[in-house]
């Protein structure tokens, strides 16, 4: 059974959502309300994500389990962050960054080399060349060829001339060729999202409608309604902005009769 | 700045020493793990120290919607243009704080035992419809908006005007082709080769892209613990 | 008009596109039909791998996206449903916040009938609890590292707030060390290669192998994991590759209606021939302008 708090809530994000879609329209006063309205829940609600941090990392700890080794010194440096408010004891915030750059780099240092790096020229060189048939042989020597040239592509210490210059421009047929394929992935993924955005606004039963907080599909059958309004609506805009337009044309135009 | 002046600048050099100590802790305990009787570096810095960071971390509550309050707060109070729009976002952020510590998602007390169980149940109520009906949905929204863009930008902008302009036309118009569903029906030839310049031709230079972009991972990590680039440790200072 | 057709198209107002781009997604949202779809090897190799885990094997999914995600979403509900059909235990764990959410909404909407990990011929109903685990979302890194060691002293409840200790699965497999599989359905950070970083660079059990489900846009720069995967170095031997694999996953699954991806793929197709054909005419026009003399 649906219920009436379900409808508008369906409603309610069929309307925020031709409220970012006028946008491709025309810059107009709805998007942008949106789009601050937008700004102000997401920080809000990363307030009550910090708090939670708070209650769980700290609060937690400290007065259930006794750590004040937490407090001393951990937590009166975290205190330095709000030195980032003073001009005079800026440097204080520095700390606790710093810390958390060292470690943060430290341990990028740990995975990348592994995983990015070893595995990844392990992977290019470790493997035979040859094959039992001659199409794989040549898929082979094709993708070495093409990681070493394109490798050599990306270092810039030497000066490319000669045979480094063919090397170079093989480089760029591989590369140029990666970007082609990539773009058209792109194209594949960016429409995936918006098919699953008019999913939303015509209401089809393949939307996961209790998986976004909507309700339930039966709810979301209602959608359609409010698509149909606010297109309506869109379209009254466009016309009225083609009047405003035509009105001005034929008023500037001067009459020398 | 040379080093040993850094070195006497107390401001400065505070955090990078810091910074330093804690890098080449970790990437030392990678390496060498010391171990003396029962303690062993590698799972003290792996599961206390990380916890401390968590600790100090924790404490930095709001600093992000504090910032955005005050630039949002001297547009309205100096009315600037579009002062209405900053107007909902100085009333709205304190609104949804409250809305979500109360009983949002990572709501403080969701068991009742402070704050009385009807409170919860209510503001998740309201907490649901700002999340999720609007916050969410603008969000996906605007992310979606790219799809839009995608297609006019691929026409207005690929252009075959030299011959690296083409060689990514045709890659790229291969691909497309391979990728619609429908045209395992219609034009079944573009798999096969669809499949071959993904396997082939772009995976060999994703892996010089991948290789490339560690090496220089790893390069500016080491300037960073070494205090050859000190923007990032300075937090926009020197 | 007196211009030139090139011209037409040259300055074409993009608003057009839009409307275009629109209509293409709408009609076939609207009006489903079925599409005909051809299963690409990536697909493949991580169905057939699911298909030919040993009975009785630990699988850890990894719910790492939001809401935003509409392409892993599905993938996700497909991988779920055939890991619950295989004799296989599963955990759940998520390094986003709202991954473990989205686990939960898939849990309690699929089938839970699937071959018993004890007695691989005999149909039961899956157990929470007993073969499928929920331990809710991984919010530190130290939490990411420590649980391959042992999940009871990583945690002590699950995401429902149950304490581990209580759950059978849990004292069975104390720690993600003796899974066979990792699937992780990632985009952004943490993100698919965060677990390569941080368990694959433990010494690993022989049989750990990791497969991914990727947005569309991150597919071309994890190939080469893929290949390094399928050589049997750290890497991915199987890869989802967007709403596409998606879709060929749930026709090799077999159980149709299930995530609602085969009919997206009409919309995909009408967009990539929108794409194509704007390329196309903006090509064509670019050179009779340039042959007349334009610039």
């Amino acid at each position: 059974m649906v219920t009436p708090l379900e409808i508008l809530f369906v409603w309610t994000a069929v309307f925020v959502s031709f409220g970012c879609l006028s946008y491709l329209y025309r810059e107009n006063p709805l998007f942008r309300a949106v789009e601050h309205l937008y700004v102000a829940l997401s920080v809000g609600y990363g307030v009550s994500v910090d708090l939670w941090y708070f209650q769980n990392y700290l609060y937690n700890p400290v007065v259930y389990r006794g750590r004040w080794d937490f407090v001393i010194p951990w937590a009166l440096i975290g205190l330095c962050y709000y030195f980032f408010f003073s001009r005079k004891y800026f440097w204080l915030y520095r700390i606790p960054i710093a810390i958390g750059i060292g470690y943060g780099t430290g341990a990028m240092l740990r995975g990348t080399v592994r995983a990015n790096f070893v595995a990844q020229i392990n992977a290019a060189i470790r493997y035979p060349l040859f094959a039992a048939d001659l199409f794989t042989t040549f898929n082979r020597f094709v993708l070495f060829i093409g990681t070493f040239v394109s490798i050599f592509f990306f270092i810039f210490t030497v000066e490319m001339r000669g045979p480094l210059k063919s090397a170079n421009r093989a480089a760029r047929l591989f590369i140029l060729g990666a970007l082609g394929a990539s773009f058209a992935n792109t194209v594949m993924g960016r429409e995936s999202l918006l098919i699953q955005r008019f999913q939303l606004l015509l209401g089809s039963k393949y939307f996961p409608w209790s998986a976004s907080g909507l309700g339930s599909p039966e709810a979301g059958a209602y959608a359609p309604i409010m698509t149909a309004l606010c297109c309506l609506g869109l379209l009254y805009i466009i016309y009225s902005d083609y009047r405003k337009k035509r009105a001005s044309t034929t008023s500037a135009a001067p009459a020398y009769n | 700045m040379g080093f040993r002046t850094l070195m006497l600048d107390y401001k400065r050099s505070i955090p990078l020493a810091l910074a330093f100590i804690f890098g080449i802790l970790y990437v030392f305990e990678w390496y060498i793990d010391i171990r003396v009787g029962t303690f062993s570096l590698s799972s003290y810095l792996e599961t206390t120290m990380l916890d401390y960071f968590n600790a100090m971390g924790a404490m930095s509550i709001g600093i992000g919607a504090i910032n955005v309050y005050r630039i949002h707060y001297r547009n309205v109070s100096r009315k600037r243009p579009h002062w209405e729009y900053s107007l909902i976002v100085l009333i709205m952020i304190p609104f949804m704080a409250i809305i979500s510590t109360l009983g949002g998602r990572w709501a403080l007390d969701p068991r009742g035992v402070i704050v009385p169980k009807w409170v919860y149940d209510n503001t998740r109520v309201i907490f649901n419809y700002f999340y999720w009906c609007v916050d969410n949905v603008a969000s996906n929204m605007m992310f979606a908006l790219l799809g839009f863009f995608i297609v006019s930008a691929g026409y207005r902008a690929f252009r075959a005007r030299n011959v690296d302009a083409a060689i990514l036309l045709i890659t790229g118009f291969i691909v497309l082709m391979g990728n619609a569903p429908i045209n395992s029906a219609l034009f079944p030839f573009f798999d096969p080769i669809r499949a071959w310049i993904m396997d082939y031709w772009n995976t060999p230079a994703m892996r010089a892209v991948t290789i490339c972009t560690a090496i220089g991972a790893m390069a500016y990590g080491v300037r960073v613990i070494f205090a050859y680039e000190r923007r990032p440790t300075l937090a926009g200072g020197e | 008009m007196g211009r030139p057709w090139y011209e037409f198209f040259e300055a074409l107002d993009p608003r057009w596109l839009y409307l275009l781009t629109a209509l293409c997604i709408a009609i076939p949202v609207a009006v489903v039909a079925p599409s005909p779809l051809s299963i690409t090897e990536y697909t493949k190799d991580m169905f057939s791998y699911i298909e030919n885990l040993p009975p009785g094997s630990l699988v850890v999914l990894s719910f790492d996206y939001g809401g935003a995600h509409a392409e892993l979403h599905p993938q996700a509900i497909l991988v779920f449903r055939h890991l619950v059909k295989r004799p296989v235990y599963i955990y759940i764990l998520g390094m986003w916040s709202e991954g473990p959410i989205m686990a939960d909404e898939i849990w309690r909407s699929i089938d839970h009938t699937g071959l018993d990990p004890e007695n691989p011929t005999q149909l039961i109903t899956k157990e929470y609890g007993k073969h499928v685990v929920n331990l809710g979302y991984l919010a530190t890194t130290a939490l990411i590292i420590r649980i391959f060691d042992t999940i009871t002293g990583a945690m002590t409840q699950d995401y429902y707030g149950n304490p581990v200790t209580a759950l059978p699965l849990v004292q069975k497999f104390d720690g993600i060390k003796y899974a066979s599989m990792v699937i992780s359905f990632a985009a952004g950070s943490p993100g698919p290669g965060t677990y390569l970083q941080y368990w694959a660079t433990k010494k690993l059990p022989p049989a750990l192998v990791f497969a991914v489900g990727l947005p569309g846009v991150s597919v071309p720069g994890y190939l080469p994991f893929y290949d390094a995967g399928k050589k049997g170095d750290i890497g991915y031997i199987g890869l989802l590759n967007s709403l596409r694999g998606a879709a060929e996953y749930e026709m090799l699954l077999g159980e149709l209606g299930l995530s609602g991806a085969p009919q997206a793929m009409n919309a995909q197709s009408a967009v990539h021939y929108l794409l194509v054909v704007g390329i196309i005419l903006g090509n064509l026009s670019y050179f009779a302008k340039k042959a007349r003399g334009g610039r």
